[in-house]
């Protein structure tokens, strides 16, 4: 089939205002009459609030609100588990924690009230680590929390694991451990709040759920849902930490409601790093069965996460690092163990791979490091045991659309290709290649509930096409893909299509950006409606050509007999016969489309994505033997993205997340001092730059899914999944040391090198 | 606070006046890439700033037989692009190529460097190699210091710059052979300060070393020279095998380095001093070996 854009290369949409720096980003924005918000965050990481004096702050000319939790209705709010309330009165939990709010005439003025707010506080033993956690009577950092340190666990098994494990030739265990880093968008979270005259609330935020974000900031104010109108401004970034609200949202509408005015906030970037929203650090026990022929037949995991201060969505992420890793391989049997502890650390959540990432780090470096103890090759093994087309995994999924195998192939043979030398510099200088696959999802419902999106095309009385969507652009490109696939179905052209900016009152109802859903879900959605507008078109059409429906076709915005294409009639003079006519044809359709998967049970079994992702990366690393230092020398990343919508987001999407997973393997960590972020700016915070990126040779697997708009799945976050345990497992092979917990500082490479030395 | 005034003196003497005008209670602006974050965070509240750009001796660049004369105004993009400062000193135009981002070289200054005192510098470590010494002036006059004097402490300076201005930067060349070496390793490539950083300076006569500074940082409080190291350099034939690696293992057993959460353990960073002090060694003694010293005499 020849498209004009699904796989052809097209600029984003959104490109030209991006460049020219004329988008209008949160911070761009200003409100008539606006104050300006700041908040005073805990300085300790444990500790009972004495006493709070605002009086000063409120005494300074130019402030107009100050509040503590007290002036803030007492809704707590969270995703599964409610334990934020919007500011702390009784007790602080991490470096960070919002305390109060000032808003004022200026952000000088309101940061000068901060200082002047003067807090008493009694310090509460620091609980940093699980292990302190998880202590017999340990302090707890919920009191109210039943399982006292434990905020969520999952016990989840299939097949007759014992008895495997009895029958396997090996069985191996070992310890894995992953590390809080962060997403650093490029682009501070905040908003605007104002209260309308009808008592309705406007908040102007970047959001990757807008409509979650709507109902869980009612929830925390105590209002109805349908009070709030959120609208999305230009976003620059999320990666999941945007995905749910912080506390400021509803905060800041209550300093709105307080003053009577708009009030602004925008987040500084020393605020984000100590309060965003970092990857969950679990530590991952794997026992894994196998044959001496590299049949992998049984695996059991042992898991204990760090959440933090504070739950968010964290309980997900330990559910998807539970189950996901389970379905990548014909394992007969899986059992695993997981929890979610608290801690006074910043509170994690989603970020790009979702837990799956963590999950993934410990499988697929324990994978190689039992090959290597059997004496056999890892990228064979994977291809023995990896699913297919047509599986049904151990958990239920239904695998409709897999070219991990062809991944595989492809990544393990280009790799192999171009290689360097496996020594260099009299042998100082070692090199190693080796490869890590994973799979993860295109959406994820949650048991019975709704996993769809919905999307509306308004075709003007000029042949223009409006399209509206629910799901948030975060500068990834789903609005240009939104366009491609209307654009490609309704056969006009691209320029003639707008996707319209996200507003709650306006735009169809959609669950958000994450799970790496919106080309397959949200694609599909607007793909239906298309579909649907098309047919109004084509009974105008036929009408007016006197010609049957089924023999008319729509090319560059022209109406035609497929038979005689010169028997035509163009869009525009259809929507002059059709839309403000006593015909009265909109062209408008709103649809809500759901995916055809029924959703994880309690037992974690059901098929819950819409497609699943697969993907293998290769990787060449050289590492110093005196220093411990390691360098990527080349990634080679093979994607099953069922089908290309656009070429260059593809790529774009596979060079950003490979760089994140570089960061995060060995560059990136949040550091803590007895509870306190020693990780405070980009200056102690070591993202990669461009200098540090090694060359990346893209792979792109089109297995065609048979549900996804023209077979597209996801290519979102299985960018990054691979990367880590790629280059762990490329270590091993230069230098034969295993590090399994990230991450893999030079220092950690010297001592496990020093350590090898000493035991020969 | 807030700052009063921005002044702008066309003379280091005039510069000192105004300085003395405010009793101490203003600051020289060179480049202010530190300076200006300082104010902001509220670490230095200065009643007035005086900026030097337009004293036009800060500015220059000389070349002599003997020495070179920096104006303490040069920015470190100056110094890495100036290609006959780095057939006389490439430890120096390496050491500048590796401060910041472009953005910051261009603005900030080898003087502003030295006087914020920071022990990661990457300039200073090299003018403490190099044996350079500054000029000074205060209300009583001009006077030379030789740069390693002017670090007191993490971010302290001998020199007051609320009071003082430096002006120049001498660099001595001898008239034998020399080669300087400028070693490095940073969690990344750019915008990092190092986890170690060494500089190197040797000069040969009669086919021995006649005179060895070797530098570390930040391994103390202010740059570090490793004297044992230089000790036994010092007098041994170039040509005699070993002597890197000698110094090396001479280097990791001085040095000192305290424990950082950021940078790696104090006994982890010794063994990277070593690794670094060997390679500059075996790369200076390579250069003298193949004729290739930095000199102006011998190699343009």
């Amino acid at each position: 089939m020849e498209y004009k854009y699904i796989g052809n290369k097209q600029c984003f949409v959104d490109a030209k205002e991006k460049v020219s720096g004329t988008a209008k980003y949160l911070d761009d924005m200003t409100v008539p009459n606006m104050l300006y918000a700041k908040f005073l965050r805990s300085p300790h990481p444990h500790a009972r609030i004495v006493r709070i004096d605002t009086g000063e702050a409120e005494a300074l000319p130019g402030v107009r609100a100050v509040l503590t939790g007290k002036d803030c209705p007492k809704n707590r709010f969270g995703l599964e588990i409610a334990d934020v309330e919007m500011l702390n009165s009784e007790k602080v939990r991490y470096v960070g924690d919002e305390i109060a709010a000032v808003a004022a005439e200026s952000e000088e003025i309101a940061e000068e009230a901060i200082r002047r707010i003067h807090v008493e506080y009694e310090l509460l033993p620091v609980i940093d680590t699980l292990e302190k956690a998880m202590a017999p009577g340990a302090p707890l950092v919920h009191e109210d929390c039943p399982g006292g340190n434990i905020a969520k666990e999952y016990h989840f098994s299939e097949g007759n694991l014992e008895e495997d494990f009895a029958s396997c030739d090996y069985v191996f265990e070992k310890t894995f451990c992953t590390h809080r880093v962060q997403g650093l968008y490029m682009e501070p979270f905040g908003c605007i709040a104002q209260w309308e005259p009808n008592g309705r609330l406007t908040m102007w935020t970047g959001l990757q759920s807008a409509f979650q974000g709507r109902n869980e900031i009612a929830k925390a104010l105590g209002i109805d849902p349908t009070r709030i109108t959120i609208k999305s401004p230009v976003i620059g970034g999320g990666f999941g930490a945007k995905i749910w609200i912080r506390n400021f949202h509803p905060v800041v509408a209550v300093l709105a409601r307080a003053t009577g005015r708009p009030v602004k906030y925008v987040m500084s970037r020393e605020e984000e790093m100590l309060t965003t929203r970092p990857r969950v650090a679990p530590q991952i026990h794997l026992k894994l069965g196998m044959m001496k022929d590299g049949t992998m037949v049984a695996k059991e995991a042992k898991i204990l996460a760090d959440n933090g201060a504070y739950s968010w969505a964290a309980t997900k992420i330990l559910l998807n690092m539970s189950v996901r890793t389970d379905c990548l391989y014909r394992f007969r049997s899986c059992k695993t163990d997981s929890y979610l502890i608290y801690t006074n650390l910043i509170p994690t959540s989603g970020f790009r791979g979702y837990g799956n990432s963590q999950a993934h780090y410990a499988l697929e470096s324990m994978i190689d490091w039992c090959c290597k103890q059997i004496g056999l090759d890892p990228v064979q093994v994977r291809l023995k045991n990896c699913v297919r087309t047509g599986d049904l995994t151990l958990h239920g999924w239904k695998i409709k659309s897999c070219g991990l195998s062809e991944c595989l192939e492809a990544a393990d043979r280009k790799i192999r290709e171009k290689r360097l030398p496996q020594s260099a510099e009299g042998g100082r200088i070692r090199r190693g290649i080796a490869t890590a696959c994973m799979t993860h999802v295109s959406g994820n419902r949650g048991g019975d509930k709704y996993d769809g999106s919905s999307a509306m095309i308004r075709i003007h009385e000029d042949g223009k096409v409006f399209v509206f969507s629910g799901e948030s652009n975060l500068g990834q490109g789903a609005y240009t893909v939104f366009a491609e696939i209307a654009a490609e179905v309704l056969g006009v052209s691209i320029d003639q299509v707008v996707v319209m900016p996200l507003d709650t009152d306006v735009s169809p109802f959609g669950l958000g950006t994450y799970s790496s859903r919106v080309t397959t879900v949200a694609g599909k959605a607007i793909y239906n409606c298309a579909l649907k507008v098309k047919d109004q078109i084509l009974n105008v059409a036929s009408e007016a050509l006197k010609r049957p429906k089924g023999a008319i076709d729509i090319k560059d915005g022209v109406a035609y007999y497929t038979a005689d294409p010169r028997d035509c009639i163009s869009l525009k003079k259809l929507c002059a016969l059709a839309i403000r006519t006593n015909r009265s044809v909109p062209f408008t359709e709103y649809i809500s489309y759901d995916p055809p998967t029924i959703g994880a049970d309690s037992r974690g079994y059901g098929d819950y994505s819409s497609a699943y992702t697969y993907a293998a990366q290769s990787v060449e690393v050289e590492v110093d033997t005196v220093t411990g230092f390691v360098k990527v020398l080349r990634v080679v990343a093979a994607h099953d993205v069922g089908k290309v919508i656009n070429p260059g987001g593809v790529i774009g999407q596979i060079n950003g997340g490979v760089a994140q997973g570089i960061g995060w393997t060995l560059y990136e960590n949040m550091q803590f001092q007895d509870g306190i972020p020693q990780s405070t700016g980009l200056h102690k915070y070591t993202l990669m730059t461009i200098k540090d990126m090694p060359e990346v040779e893209s792979v792109i697997v089109e297995s065609n899914d048979p549900i996804g708009p023209f077979g597209a799945k996801g290519i979102g976050e299985p960018t990054l999944i691979p990367t880590g345990p790629a280059i762990a497992n490329a270590i091993e092979d230069a230098v034969g040391v295993r590090i399994t917990d990230l991450p893999i500082t030079p220092e950690k490479v010297y001592r496990a090198l020093k350590e090898k030395e000493a035991s020969k | 606070m807030r700052i009063e005034k921005y002044l702008y003196p066309t003379s280091a003497e005039e510069a000192v006046r105004m300085l003395e005008d405010y009793q101490g209670e203003a600051m020289i602006m060179a480049g202010g890439t530190d300076l200006v974050l300082w104010i902001k965070e509220g670490k230095r509240e200065p009643s007035a700033l005086v900026d030097i750009d337009g004293i036009k001796e800060l500015h220059s660049v000389l070349i002599q037989e003997n020495e070179i004369i920096l104006g303490a105004g040069v920015t470190h993009a100056e110094v890495a692009e100036n290609r006959e400062l780095k057939k006389r000193v490439k430890c120096l135009t390496d050491g500048c190529r590796s401060v910041g981002s472009p953005q910051i070289r261009n603005i900030a200054t080898v003087g502003g460097n030295i006087v914020s005192a920071q022990p990661a510098a990457d300039s200073t470590v090299n003018f403490v190699a190099l044996g350079a010494e500054c000029e000074i002036v205060s209300a009583e006059g001009r006077r030379r210091v030789p740069v390693e004097q002017l670090f007191l402490g993490v971010g302290k300076s001998a020199l007051n710059p609320g009071r003082e201005l430096m002006t120049k930067i001498y660099i001595p060349l001898p008239a034998c052979p020399y080669a300087t070496s400028f070693q490095r390793l940073a969690p990344r490539n750019s915008l990092a300060l190092p986890i170690v950083n060494v500089a190197a300076y040797l000069a040969e006569k009669d086919g021995r070393i006649a005179e060895a500074r070797i530098v570390a940082s930040p391994v103390a409080v202010t740059p570090f020279r490793l004297r044992q190291a230089e000790q036994y350099l010092t007098g041994k034939q170039v040509s005699e095998k070993g002597l890197a690696a000698a110094a090396g293992q001479l280097a990791h057993d001085e040095a000192n380095p305290r424990d950082s959460l950021l940078r790696g353990s104090g006994e982890y960073r010794k063994v990277l001093v070593q690794d670094l002090v060997t390679k500059a060694v075996e790369e200076i003694l390579g250069k003298l070996l193949r004729g290739g010293a930095e000199h102006a005499g011998n190699n343009v």
